[in-house]
């Protein structure tokens, strides 16, 4: 359904744009239909910047994504930009401040002409409200005035009108307390069961894309390292950065990484005990181990 | 044995333009010399209150009833200014405001230091020793640079390097492993559980991270609006939680089936609620519990709990 | 005491606003009759606030003034807003080369005295209160662009505009629903101190005879004459000043006030969203 192929992404800045960041390197990921895909890594692995230009916010410097069989590289095609909605870290962020709720929920439809009449649309909203469980009477307030998990179940409210078949929810938990984040997590299960939306769902919270995800990936300095079924993924990582990054969500005592400055080669050379000469040249692409199971490095499966 | 903290019957109320806002509700804690508690609980839980009302740093409107005692000494004012960043420190959960920006992270380390009364020589070494011991990389480049040069991380780091620079005899951090990834979140834990341990100092915990509560930490004290509802070891937090609330929590963890736990939304009410402040949304909640607070009954070595039912 | 200031300018100010409506009702007298018998004339309990040398009655003339000073006020005010408001607004959130062209040329109006500029036109026009306006409003308009593109470059930034343009909402929507709402606030702290400059400006011009002139009852114009006879009649200058500090000072006070209420707001929002 959304593939990324090779998409690169670099932010300039400095003196006549000579500091490059590489936010992303030719990142290729093929979403299915109705799935649930989960993408891990830490802050700075670019999990976000490919969130981001999945959802339109974002051009990449090079790469082309697909939707359909319609590709694009610079803008996204109206037509996809409303199939394709996100929610965020911050739910207080998704909402302007100033806008009570119900116009904040109805704008959307009503600038995309979604519905005729007013009674379809207010019928619409209530239906939504009662599927995220709010209180019809949050309407009429501000988000201010609401808790953090009211809010983010309204944000969601609010795509899940626009009918969307991908929903990229970028840490939509990790601004949320214990039990708030439950409660997020089986709306968007339910939610994603009911209508089938596809769902990429960036996180580092491993136990909670472990519970939601079929699919996920892990991504380090920019690159996706490793892809497979999730379940396999967890029992069987093969890239050395996948062990560490699982082994340290299970409070197991792991080496701290070092930030590479890695132009070429492969991100994750500076702290790989296994490192060979091809590894600093050419960053290992992403190979089939086994099934869905895709590791990017040279020495996948053969070491310890 | 002493204590090294002991907190009684600790209410604190806050003023909310003429309205009182209930934060802690007659909190008694002990803390021994060299514990680590764990302060666990959710936004509005009253933590970063505790922790506040220890440090005397709760802002201007707040009334406190009850008493704080640090090495058996009443916490007044003046005494807090002597202890604050020398016997006690509080790491704080803000890392990008907590720096000035327009000093450079040696100034700003050396001016901690400067009431030590240490020759200039022997600063700069003891900073160096100290951005080494937090594992910063490169740690001879550090003192040189400006907090905007710097990572979250290796800010939050520099705070911890700071706070545990006059060897503080209490620690308290707030939320440290907020928002990192596993990696990041485990250096950290590792990095403080190391650092308070081979010191023997006192560490309270504030986090809602129960995993990194019971890595870290001796004793963990669940908090729920305002009020402690249970004390346990932490090696029986995730076993043997007896508390509803505790036992929610754990539940709500996507390992354990993400259970919505009865928790109640929004600000916590203030009107005063006569009974167990769970009560309202417990699932086990007997008649009597609505109508008197349950005290913290004993339920084993170092574990209190308080509820009507399961005591 | 925040509280107390703010409503004090609020009361002030709507005072000012009623006289400036119903000025003619709250006088017996007529402002522009002369009465030569009793010229200079100390304040009385006929005329209130005293005569000036043509014997006309100054608390008439007062009332009458205050039309002029709030309308000029007024005026300046909103079409400077206006204009620098919308030109800010695309400014800021248009393509970037027009964003430096456009503030390229602001920099270089910002670069001559403005003070001077304004007197210069205002020469050159001649006096009136036309062309005062449009003397005032030639250079007013560049703060608020300014000001306003300043705050669209950071509001274009927000998570809810990122939102909107993810929800596929149009450039206009974003711009006079998310973002422009969002300025109103410090548009309007600012407006109410700039007002406040405009009616002293406004007077100084008179002032300087370059405005409105007699016998047309402008404060500024008033003081200007009173200062003539500062030693034998004081009164004659007192009473024009003291009305237009009083005006300077309610607005300054009501800017200041306003500023504090929009802060509280936001405060309670950043509570609120931290709790979540």
């Amino acid at each position: 359904m959304l593939e990324f192929r090779q998409v690169e992404m670099v932010f300039r800045s400095g003196r006549s744009r000579k500091k490059a960041v590489y936010a992303l390197r030719s990142v290729s990921l093929r979403l299915e239909e109705q799935e649930i895909f989960g993408l891990m890594g830490e802050s700075g692995s670019g999990k976000s910047t490919l969130g981001r230009i999945a959802l339109g916010l974002l051009a990449p410097s090079a790469g082309e994504i697909c939707w359909d069989g319609t590709c694009w590289t610079r803008s996204m095609p109206k037509k996809v930009r409303l199939a394709i909605q996100g929610i965020f870290q911050n739910p207080y962020g998704a909402f302007n401040p100033r806008h009570k709720l119900a116009y904040a929920l109805a704008e959307p439809l009503l600038k995309h002409r979604l519905v005729r009449s007013k009674e379809e649309r207010e019928a619409a909203v209530r239906v939504m409200l009662r599927r995220v469980n709010i209180d019809e009477g949050c309407l009429d307030k501000y988000p201010s005035q609401l808790s953090g998990g009211q809010v983010q179940r309204l944000a969601l409210a609010r795509i899940l009108l626009m009918q969307p078949r991908l929903i990229v929810a970028d840490e939509p938990t990790t601004m949320l307390d214990l039990s708030i984040q439950a409660q997020v997590i089986r709306l968007l299960q339910t939610v994603q069961q009911e209508t089938k939306t596809a769902l990429l769902f960036i996180s580092h919270d491993v136990p909670v894309v472990t519970a939601l995800a079929r699919r996920a990936g892990i991504m380090y300095g920019g690159r996706l390292v490793e892809v497979g079924l999730v379940d396999e993924l967890i029992a069987q990582p093969r890239h050395p950065y996948t062990q560490v990054f699982l082994a340290a969500a299970r409070e197991q005592t792991v080496p701290e990484l070092q930030q590479g400055e890695q132009k070429e080669g492969c991100p994750y050379v500076v702290n790989c005990r296994q490192a060979g000469a091809e590894c600093l040249s050419y960053a290992p692409p992403l190979r089939p181990v086994s099934g869905e199971h895709y590791v990017a490095c040279y020495w996948a499966g053969q070491c310890k | 044995m002493s204590a090294l903290l002991q907190i009684e019957r600790l209410s604190v109320t806050y003023n909310l333009n003429g309205r009182a806002l209930p934060a802690l509700q007659e909190v008694d804690l002990c803390l021994a010399p060299g514990e680590k508690l764990g302060l666990v609980g959710e936004s509005g839980a009253g933590k970063t209150t505790l922790a506040s009302a220890v440090m005397g740093l709760l802002p201007r409107g707040a009334t406190v009833k009850g008493a704080i005692l640090f090495k058996g000494q009443t916490l007044s004012s003046p005494l807090l200014a002597r202890l604050r960043g020398r016997e006690m420190v509080l790491i704080p959960q803000n890392v990008y405001n907590s720096l000035n920006p327009v000093f450079s992270i040696g100034q700003q380390m050396e001016d901690l230091l400067v009431k030590a009364q240490l020759p200039r020589q022997k600063r700069q070494q003891l900073i160096l020793e100290l951005l080494g011991k937090v594992r910063l990389p490169r740690p001879q480049e550090l003192p040189g640079s400006y907090p905007h040069q710097l990572s979250g991380g290796m800010k939050q780091r520099i705070l911890l390097a700071m706070g545990l620079s006059r060897s503080p005899s209490l620690v308290l951090a707030d939320e440290p492993t907020k928002g990192l990834d596993p990696v990041r979140r485990m250096g950290i834990l590792r990095l403080v559980k190391e650092l308070v341990s081979r010191n023997g100092q006192s560490l309270i915990l504030i986090t809602h991270d129960l995993k990194a509560a019971v890595y870290l930490c001796d004793t963990v004290a669940l908090m729920y609006r305002g009020e402690l509802v249970e004390i346990i070891p932490a090696s029986c937090l995730l076993t043997a939680g007896l508390h509803p609330y505790t036992r929610a929590l754990l539940a709500a963890a996507p390992e354990r089936g993400l259970a919505i736990p009865a928790c109640g939304e929004g600000p916590p009410s203030p009107a005063a609620v006569q009974g167990c402040p769970y009560s309202l949304v417990c699932p086990i909640c007997l008649p009597a519990c609505r109508k008197k607070k349950p005290p913290l009954f004993s339920v084993g070595p170092g574990h209190m709990v308080r509820c009507g039912k399961v005591a | 005491m925040h509280k107390l200031t703010f409503r004090a300018a609020a009361l002030l100010l709507g005072l000012l606003v009623i006289i400036a409506l119903l000025g003619p009702l709250l006088t017996p007298h007529d402002p522009f009759s002369q009465n030569l018998d009793l010229r200079l004339a100390p304040p009385s309990g006929k005329y209130w606030l005293g005569t000036d040398e043509l014997g006309r009655c100054i608390y008439t003339r007062l009332l009458l003034g205050t039309r002029y000073s709030l309308l000029i006020g007024v005026v300046v005010v909103t079409v400077n807003a206006l204009i620098g408001t919308l030109l800010g607004l695309f400014i800021g959130y248009g393509p970037k080369g027009m964003d430096s062209a456009v503030m390229g040329i602001i920099d270089i109006l910002m670069a001559f005295p403005g003070m001077i500029l304004t007197l210069a036109v205002a020469g050159i026009l001649g006096p009136g209160l036309l062309n005062m306006i449009v003397a005032l409003t030639l250079l007013g308009w560049v703060n608020y662009a300014r000001f306003v593109r300043g705050m669209v470059l950071s509001l274009k930034e927000e998570e809810y505009v990122e939102n909107a343009r993810m929800l596929g909402l149009g450039q206009a929507t974003i711009l006079f629903k998310h973002i422009l709402p969002n300025c109103l606030g410090s548009l309007l702290v600012y407006a109410s101190m700039n007002m406040a400059g405009v009616i002293l400006m406004a007077a100084g011009l008179s002032f300087l005879g370059l405005g409105i002139q007699e016998p047309y009852p402008e404060w500024g114009a008033m003081l200007n004459k009173g200062k003539n006879f500062l030693r034998a009649a004081p009164h004659l200058a007192i009473f024009p000043g003291l009305a237009i500090m009083l005006t300077t000072l309610a607005f300054n006070l009501l800017g200041d006030g306003l500023r504090d209420r929009l802060q509280g707001e936001g405060e309670v929002f950043l509570i609120k969203s931290e709790k979540g």
